[in-house]
């Protein structure tokens, strides 16, 4: 699988290269579809169930961390702290919930509606997948260079339907080669409500034909507020669900 | 592998794809450097407009006058901006009450003082502040109300000023009923008279007031009434028709008038008014179809053009507020007024609680002002850092003080950099009124220049904290002296004690301004037509020197001649003297495209070149926003303009760089702009500074920082602007290149810090103390791995970092420590964060290589220790050697619990799976359980349940012997030999474990095949391990003490 798709990969991304500089607009669509077709097809991200990823946070000294992602909306982020296991977030379906020592106690806590927003809404399968379906709204909002890069600037406007629960997002399309240069998103409770995180994406490489971000680093009012390394993904190897759930005493 | 190798091909391709791009935007290549804001907020500064939720009136919005849009969600004890990517002079904010998250706000500020910014329209978003967009009326310049129908939020009408300093157009009332996408000007006047103040009648919101008013601004005069068309009108019809409502009015030529219903009761309305005699305070009891002047008290009437709001309690039609000079309050419909004290002077804003007429909210000169107690007493916001700054200075102190004059908020000096954060409590004022230039003696560090409006000049003594008066006064038989509002008090570069200051003739004293020279004639065209102060501001007299003109404004001694000295003049001249002010040229002529009259508003002298200077003029007092630079490098025979379209803005300050005279700054209305080709090509500075009016740059003569007087948004710092002193063209064609970093002065731990102080007060930014890796790429790095590896001269690996990838300038930070201990895992807080940092690293040079796929790129750093330390080189390797010690045993300790951990739950395993092991094997799960427990503090719950085992006695030492750089003492040093014995005998114990009684039981297991036999985890394995810590075992050898300076 890998051998095989990988030179059809290439070949993709120097078509998209050359296309890119023939072709002067490009619908919202198109450039959705290139960006699927650039990082390893839209058939093949449908077909991934779940995600392992392995690697380092880094706040100053590095942190061991995993995070687990199963569809439709599962997730769980662990970071070690001298050797303590720290649950930053886990979503097992029902309930968001944290196990953090560093806060006090060492059993896990149920977050309340407000925080556990954001964890609930993330859904595993990417959002610009049959967006029309999920009811988001996604339109082009013409070129920005980020990081030096002509981009494509995409807003997605999650739950378009339902404004109480609407989403905002940009995403920012390297216009040469169609992967994802950096997202901009938006804190979503508390005291810095509506507060702008840019998060950059680079180091892509092949994980069984699909192109992952490695280096993933988040930026709050241009200062670098977290950066993750990642060492080490493994696709659709999350066959028990009870990693996600909640444990019981 | 072969992944890789792919990958690599496709990024080749798409290097040579990018090389054949155009050139870099500025955006990209100065983005990695970032601006820190350092407040103050201790004075705060001019708020025009504060807009709150009704419904739910912790929300709160503030507009600022040079500073943008703030927004609290908790009532005030915090705000954050969310307008810093647009126009920073707000006018009016309004909120569809209906829809909270639904804010409209209309820039330039309408208080239009003579240093007022400019705005460009109108603004809305629907999210709450998250994002913007723009609604139109872009030459409408002052904008000073929005009103949104009370049940379509689709019909908003709009206030337009318009322009201050010339006629315009777009001016009036416009009205749109489609949310913004079309306006219509319903209310138009003429070029000359715009709306400063619109009500909408609160129960029929057909019935709407609008406030016209004719006025003009001159660089030397202002007019309020100007061409006689002011008045009050009102509109039934939603706007369509409009009729005067002057019934009771002063029958002569009126100025400004604010106008207020009383929401309780429509047919009350106040208008305070502007007029030749009769100004103050009238009353309609019936719908403006009559007027009757109620209260003339002064502050009814003073300055109308800066105050004239009145602001009526929701509940209670008796019960208003007029912002003034003082503010005023009245309970009894505006017969009487009580003065409003404790806040400060010149109050623009006003709101009063819907739910709670006690609670009252001031927007003034000096910040937001809060009272509980109906406007008895008053506490102020100390958070918003929107103070106007003129200008800024610094001292060659370590750390430096940064110094500066406010608009209305006197003179202040404070540092650059305080452990905790730069707050409030850090900040001294040296002097009053409104402030301008101060800056402190080159050499004597206690004296600070400082000074006030309109020449009055003080030299502040920081021990004795009095100031002495340093005016010149005019000779004897001289005429009357001129001092413009923002007078030049300026030192010299050559000599300590000699500073200079301008009138209309430049003065120079050589003994701190005791004595004054008058070095020049009249510099200035003396035109008696620019001076009107006396008789400057229309309907009232506003002689407060703010428009004293033909004046000089600004002087420049050349750093490489002390005989060159540049005066240039608010009036448009430009004049240089070689001999020291014997002979003066009048050089105004020589810049090709200047519009007469224009006001010189800096003056650079060449830091290479005695022969070359930089100007920069300001022609907005004209109603010319253009930016105008020159620059001469034959003492002002010939000038070149380096002006480019990439410029935004009339232009405030011109700077060029101490050390590469191609990199210049240039501040102007809508931010900072930075050339690195001499002024080929500027690009706006975005990191972090705001479109707010850069006024004044300082470049630090001994670090690499530049400081920034902003004009709405206090003070800013970029500490390090060596990489754009290094950007040269040739660089920028590089794929990567380093730029030499000056070493990284390692911080020790010191005082200070902050309390449980709360929120409610502002904390300016520190710089960053790390160590940095700094490097330009001419592309972007997306596919592929890329990273940063840090070895020690031996050529050990230190530490791995994440890269930077983006095109342009990238700062790498890294905390100056080796990687922290691998640590057991502690149930007891106080150990997990003891071992939570890494030992320090020595000073000394460090290699770094980046690798960026399968290229390698290599360079090194440098720490060093502070000059001034009371650590010695022994002490600090002392130190550093304990630490390690103490380092190896958190290890050693972590990998014997981990080893006999895994030995107990294999072992636990072979029960489950048969118990008749149990027999043999549980008395060994005991003893390794019993020896673990003893080791480390299991079973507490990170808080208050906390006991100290081996790992917990370790862990509280090294924080200690980490925390302080110093020799460690006697008692921690012969700690650590006890605890490494103890040590020892665990790791006596976890070999007598392993070695004999495992040996036996794994024999056991074997013999039969029945089992595995149980594994012991090896040191190496354990430290490569994924879980915990993160180091390398090659690390240990690393730290070499020569290397200590």
């Amino acid at each position: 699988m890998k051998l095989k798709s990988l030179p059809a990969l290439m070949v993709l991304l120097c078509f998209a290269a050359v296309h890119a500089q023939t072709t002067k607009t490009l619908s919202v669509d198109e450039i959705l579809a290139k960006s699927f077709e650039a990082t390893g097809g839209v058939e093949k991200w449908k077909a991934l169930k779940s995600r392992t990823s392995i690697g380092k946070a880094f706040f100053g000294q590095e942190f061991p961390m995993s995070l687990y992602e199963k569809a439709p909306n599962k997730q769980k982020t662990v970071v070690n702290v001298q050797g303590t296991e720290i649950i930053f977030n886990a979503y097992d379906g029902t309930d968001a919930w944290t196990l953090n020592p560093l806060q006090g106690g060492k059993d896990p806590v149920k977050m309340d509606d407000e925080q556990s927003k954001e964890i609930k809404d993330e859904e595993f399968e990417d959002d610009f997948i049959d967006y029309k379906k999920k009811g988001h709204e996604v339109t082009l909002e013409g070129t920005e260079e980020v990081d030096g890069v002509k981009c494509y600037k995409i807003k997605l406007v999650r739950n378009k339907n339902n404004p109480k629960d609407d989403v905002t997002e940009l995403h920012y399309f390297d216009s040469e080669n169609f992967v994802t240069i950096m997202q901009a998103v938006y804190i979503r409770t508390g005291p810095q409500k509506g507060t702008e995180v840019k998060v950059y994406l680079s180091d892509y490489q092949d994980v069984n034909g699909l192109l992952f971000p490695f280096s993933v680093e988040q930026k709050v009012n241009g200062q670098s507020a977290s950066k993750i390394t990642i060492e080490k993904i493994t696709l659709n190897d999350i066959s028990d669900d009870s990693i996600f759930a909640f444990p019981k005493k | 592998m072969k992944n890789k190798i792919l990958i690599l091909i496709i990024c080749a391709f798409f290097s040579a794809e990018i090389n054949a791009q155009s050139e870099m935007s500025g955006k990209s290549l100065l983005g990695g450097l970032r601006a820190r804001h350092i407040g103050p907020a201790t004075m705060s500064g001019r708020i025009a407009d504060i807009e709150v939720v009704n419904r739910k009136p912790t929300i709160i919005y503030v507009g600022t006058a040079g500073g943008g849009v703030w927004k609290s969600v908790s009532a005030g004890a915090n705000f954050r901006p969310v307008f810093d990517d647009y126009t920073m002079s707000i006018g009016k904010i309004t909120l569809d009450q209906n829809h909270p998250d639904t804010v409209w706000v209309g820039t330039g500020e309408p208080w239009v003082r003579n240093s007022v910014g400019i705005g460009t329209g109108l603004y809305k978003t629907v999210n709450g502040g998250t994002s913007w967009d723009f609604m139109g009326l872009k030459d409408s310049e002052h904008i000073s109300d929005i009103i949104i129908h009370p049940k379509d939020g689709n019909t908003v009408y709009v206030g337009a000023q318009g322009h201050l300093w010339n006629a315009n157009a777009e001016r009036g009332v416009f009205k749109t009923t489609d949310g913004g996408k079309t306006w219509n000007k319903v209310l138009y006047i003429d070029e000359n008279t715009g709306c400063a103040d619109l009500e909408i009648d609160p129960k029929n919101p057909n019935i709407l007031y609008a406030a016209m008013w004719s006025h003009r601004r001159y660089p030397d005069f202002f007019d309020s009434g100007f061409t006689g068309t002011s008045g009050l009108y009102k509109s039934t019809d939603g706007g369509t028709t409009w009729n005067k409502i002057h019934n009771g009015l002063p029958k002569t030529t009126l100025g400004r008038i604010g106008i207020a219903a009383a929401p309780s009761n429509p047919n009350v309305l106040y208008a305070s008014v502007e007029a030749k005699d009769q100004k103050g305070l009238f009353k309609s009891l019936d719908a403006g179809a009559n007027w009757k002047l109620v209260n003339s008290d002064f502050n009814n009437g003073v300055r109308p053009f800066y105050f004239s709001r009145i602001v009526v309690d929701p509940k209670y039609d008796s019960l208003l507020v007029k912002c003034a000079f003082t503010p005023i309050i009245s309970t009894d419909g505006g017969k009487k007024f009580r003065a409003i004290g404790s806040v400060h002077s010149d109050v623009h804003a006003a709101w009063i609680d819907p739910h709670n007429s006690n609670h009252i909210l001031l927007g003034t000169d000096g910040g937001v002002y809060e009272s509980l107690d109906q406007a008895y007493t008053f506490k102020m916001w100390m958070n918003l850092p929107v103070g106007q700054f003129y200008h800024v200075a610094v001292d060659n102190e370590t750390p430096f003080n940064v110094y500066g004059g406010l608009q209305d908020n006197g003179s202040w000096f404070g540092p650059s950099q305080k452990p905790g954060g730069i707050t409030n409590k850090d900040w001294d004022v040296t002097y009053g009124g409104d402030g301008f230039w101060s800056f402190p003696h080159p050499t004597d560090n206690d004296i600070v220049y400082a000074e006030y409006q309109g020449g009055h000049m003080g030299r502040y003594n920081k021990k004795t904290g009095i100031a002495k008066d340093i005016k010149p006064y005019p000779e004897k038989g001289g005429p009357k002296l001129r001092f413009n509002w923002n007078t030049p008090i300026v030192q010299s570069p050559n000599k300590p004690d000699r500073i200079y200051a301008g009138a209309q003739f430049l003065f120079m004293s050589e003994d701190k301004g005791d004595t004054w020279k008058r070095i020049s004639p009249d510099l200035t065209s003396n035109d008696p037509k620019r001076q009107r102060q006396s008789l400057t501001g229309g309907l009232s007299i506003d002689n407060s020197s703010a428009e004293n003109n033909t004046t000089i404004y600004y002087i420049a001694e050349s750093p490489k001649d002390e005989k060159v000295v540049w005066a240039g003049t608010d009036d448009g001249y430009l004049q240089v003297t070689e001999n020291q002010g014997s002979t003066w040229m009048n050089v105004t002529k020589s810049m090709i495209g200047l519009p007469a009259g224009n006001w010189c508003s800096s003056i650079e002298t060449g830091h290479f070149d005695r022969n070359t200077a930089y100007v920069s003029f300001d022609n907005h007092r004209n109603g010319d926003m253009k930016p105008y630079i020159y620059k001469t490098t034959d003492m002002g025979k010939t000038f070149t303009s380096i002006v480019t379209p990439d410029l935004d803005g009339n232009v405030f300050i011109i700077r060029e760089d101490r050390v590469n005279p191609n990199l210049l700054y240039a501040g102007t209305e809508f931010g900072l702009y930075i050339s690195i080709d001499g002024g080929k090509k500027w690009s706006r500075f975005e990191n972090n500074v705001p479109k707010t009016a850069v006024y004044d740059i300082a470049v630090h003569p001994k670090e690499d920082a530049i400081v920034l007087a902003t004009h709405g948004r206090a003070l800013m710092i970029i500490d390090d602007i060596s990489p754009l002193r290094q950007l040269t063209p040739e660089v920028m064609t590089k794929p990567i290149h380093f730029f030499d970093l000056k070493p990284t002065v390692l911080k020790d731990p010191g005082a200070g810090g902050n309390w449980f102080g709360g929120d409610g007060n502002y904390s300016g930014e520190n710089p960053s103390s790390v160590a940095k890796i700094v490097y330009f790429m001419s592309k972007r790095h997306t596919f592929g791995k890329m990273a940063i590896e840090v070895y020690d001269q031996n050529g050990t690996l230190l530490r791995e970092l994440p890269a930077g990838k983006s095109a342009g300038i990238n700062v790498v930070e890294m905390t100056a420590t080796l990687e922290k201990p691998k640590a057991a895992p502690s149930e007891n807080p106080q150990a997990m964060f003891g071992t939570i940092n890494g030992p320090n690293l020595p000073a000394g040079t460090y290699k770094v290589k980046v690798i960026k796929g399968k290229d390698e790129y290599l360079t090194n750093f440098t720490l060093k220790y502070p000059d001034k330390s009371p650590y010695t080189a022994e002490d600090r390797k002392a130190q550093q050697e304990t630490t390690m010690q103490l380092y190896k045993q958190t290890e050693h300790l972590a990998y014997i619990y981990a080893a006999q951990d895994g030995m107990a739950k294999q072992a636990k395993t072979v029960v489950q799976k048969n118990p008749k092991m149990g027999k043999l094997v549980n008395p060994f799960i005991k003893q390794v359980e019993d020896q673990n427990n003893s080791l480390v503090f299991r079973g507490g719950d990170f808080y208050i349940n906390t006991e100290e085992k081996l790992a917990e006695q370790i862990s509280e030492l090294y924080g200690q012997v980490t925390n302080y750089p110093g020799r460690p003492g006697t008692a921690q040093v012969e700690r650590v030999g006890s605890l490494d014995e103890e040590l020892k005998r665990a790791s006596q114990k976890f070999e007598q474990l392993k070695n004999d009684q495992l040996k036996k039981i794994n024999s056991t297991l074997t013999s039969d095949k029945l089992f595995e036999p149980i594994k012991v985890l090896t040191e190496e394995e354990f430290k490569k391990g994924e879980s915990g810590g993160a180091i390398k075992q090659k690390q240990f050898n690393m730290l070499n003490w020569n290397m200590i300076h």
